[in-house]
C-alpha cells in the first residue's frame, strides 16, 4: 500500500521560516489521511492544526518542506527538550 | 453576554443575529454615502431582510424543516437548489455511515487543571491564565470592538454583519484552541498561545456577489480607519476546501486579537454546511477513511461555489 508523507514547518509570529517553531506531517495511503504534529512529549501526535488554517484558520502558516529539513527541526526540538550534559 | 458554546464549537456562522431593538444606534461612519438618509435605512433594511431569510433558511433545513434556499442577489435557481438537496442528502448518508459520537467535554478538575477529551489539557496555571485572559478579552470585545464594527456595518447599507451573537468565542474553545496549539507546537509557551489566538472576538460580513469585492476592499479599509492593524488577510477563494476572505487584526493598545471574516451568501452558506465536516475532520478520534471522505464532501460543496468577481484584486496580506 503505497503512503505519500507531506511535511509542513509550523510558522507563527515567535518563530520564522529559517526557524520554525513545529513540524506536521500529513499522511496519505490507501485507507485515508491523518495529520501528526511532533509534539513537546517528542512524538508524533494528531493535530487538527493544518486543517484549522485550510478552514481559514490564521494562527499558524504551514510551508511544505522536504523530509531532511523536517528531520532537522525535529531534531532542534529533541535538542531543546533535552539538552545535552 | 453573547458567548459561543462548544457545539458546534468554533464558527461564526451560525444563523445570523438581528439588532435588538435596545441595542445602541450606531453613528454613521465618517465617509459620504452615495444615498440620503431614508434611501439608505430602505435599503439597509431591504439587504438585511434577505440575509436574514437565508438564515431562516438555514436554521430550518438544519432542523429537517425545509430545504436550502439562496437569497441576496444570488438568486436561487432550481439547478443550485437540487445541488444543494443533493449535498444534503450526501451530508446525511454520511452521518448514516458514520453515526455521530459522543462529544468530548470541557471540564475543570478540583486541581483547577482543564481537560477536553483525552488529548487536550491544560495545567491549573495555564487554565487559570485562560481564564482570565477569556474574561478581559470579552470585556474589550463588547466595549470597544463591537460598537466600533457596528460603526463599520453602518456605512454601507449594502451589506451587514451577520452571526453576532457568536462574536465572542467561548472559554473552553479558547482553552481547546490553546491546547491544540501548545500540542502542535513546541516551545510555545500559553501566554504567547493566548496572544496569537486569532479569533477570541469575530465578526463576518456577507455580501452580495456583485459587490463582494469593492466591499471587501472598503470594509479592510475601513477597519484600518478605526485603529485596527492588520495581522493576516487570507484570499481562500482558489481553495478547495473552504472559500471566502478570513483577516486577523489587533488592537494596538491591548494586543486583542480580532478576526473577520468575508463571504458571500453562498459562500457562508457552503461554510455552514460543511461544519459538522470540519468538526469531525479535526476529531482525534475520526478515521482516517472518513476523513477522506469528509474533505471529499468539502471540496464538493466548494465546488458548487461562483467565485465573485474582482477576486483577483483582493491581495493576501502580508503578500506571499
Amino acid at each position: 500500500m503505497t503512503q505519500t508523507i507531506t511535511y509542513y514547518a509550523i510558522i507563527d509570529e515567535f518563530s520564522s521560516r529559517d526557524r520554525p517553531g513545529g513540524v506536521l506531517r500529513r499522511v496519505v495511503d490507501g485507507s485515508g489521511q491523518v495529520d501528526e504534529a511532533f509534539s513537546p512529549d517528542l512524538t508524533w501526535e494528531f493535530s487538527p492544526l493544518l486543517y484549522a488554517a485550510e478552514r481559514g484558520d490564521t494562527m499558524f502558516e504551514f510551508v511544505p518542506i522536504t523530509e531532511d529539513e523536517a528531520a532537522q527541526i525535529v531534531a532542534r526540538i529533541r535538542e531543546t527538550a533535552e539538552p545535552t550534559e | 453576554m453573547p458567548v459561543d458554546r462548544p457545539d458546534p464549537a468554533d464558527d461564526p456562522d451560525e444563523p445570523g443575529h438581528r439588532r435588538r431593538p435596545d441595542d445602541p444606534q450606531i453613528p454613521d461612519a465618517a465617509p459620504p454615502l452615495p444615498l440620503d438618509q431614508a434611501n439608505r435605512v430602505t435599503v439597509h433594511h431591504a439587504n438585511r431582510a434577505e440575509v436574514e431569510q437565508v438564515y431562516a433558511a438555514h436554521q430550518q433545513s438544519a432542523r429537517g424543516d425545509a430545504p436550502i434556499v439562496t437569497a441576496d442577489a444570488d438568486p436561487p435557481s432550481d439547478s443550485r437548489d437540487e445541488a444543494l438537496a443533493s449535498l444534503r442528502a450526501a451530508w446525511e448518508q454520511h452521518q448514516d455511515r458514520y453515526p455521530e459520537r459522543e462529544r468530548a467535554i470541557p471540564q475543570t478538575h478540583t486541581d483547577g487543571s482543564w481537560s477536553s477529551g483525552e488529548a487536550r489539557r491544560l495545567t491549573p496555571e495555564q487554565n487559570s491564565e485562560a481564564a482570565k485572559a477569556c474574561s478581559d478579552i470579552h470585556d474589550e470585545g463588547e466595549r470597544i470592538v463591537l460598537p466600533a464594527m457596528r460603526q463599520i456595518e453602518a456605512a454601507d447599507p449594502n451589506r451587514g454583519l451577520v452571526g453576532l451573537e457568536r462574536r465572542l468565542k467561548g472559554e473552553d474553545r479558547l482553552k481547546e484552541k490553546i491546547s491544540d496549539a501548545l500540542r502542535g507546537r513546541p516551545g510555545l509557551t500559553p501566554t504567547q498561545a493566548l496572544n496569537i489566538v486569532p479569533d477570541p472576538v469575530r465578526f463576518t460580513f456577507t455580501y452580495s456577489p456583485d459587490r463582494y469585492a469593492d466591499g471587501v476592499l472598503a470594509d479592510v479599509e475601513r477597519l484600518k480607519e478605526i485603529g485596527l492593524e492588520e495581522v493576516k488577510l487570507k484570499n481562500l477563494w482558489s481553495d478547495e476546501q473552504y472559500k471566502g476572505i478570513n483577516s486577523q487584526w489587533r488592537r494596538p493598545e491591548t494586543g486583542l486579537r480580532v478576526e473577520v471574516q468575508f463571504h458571500t451568501p453562498a459562500s457562508l452558506e457552503a461554510k455552514e454546511l460543511t461544519h459538522r465536516a470540519y468538526e469531525r475532520i479535526r476529531n482525534t478520534d475520526t478515521s482516517p477513511t472518513e476523513r477522506n471522505e469528509l474533505e471529499a464532501f468539502q471540496r464538493r460543496v466548494n465546488a458548487q461555489l461562483d467565485t465573485p468577481p474582482g477576486i483577483a484584486e483582493i491581495p493576501d496580506f502580508p503578500e506571499k
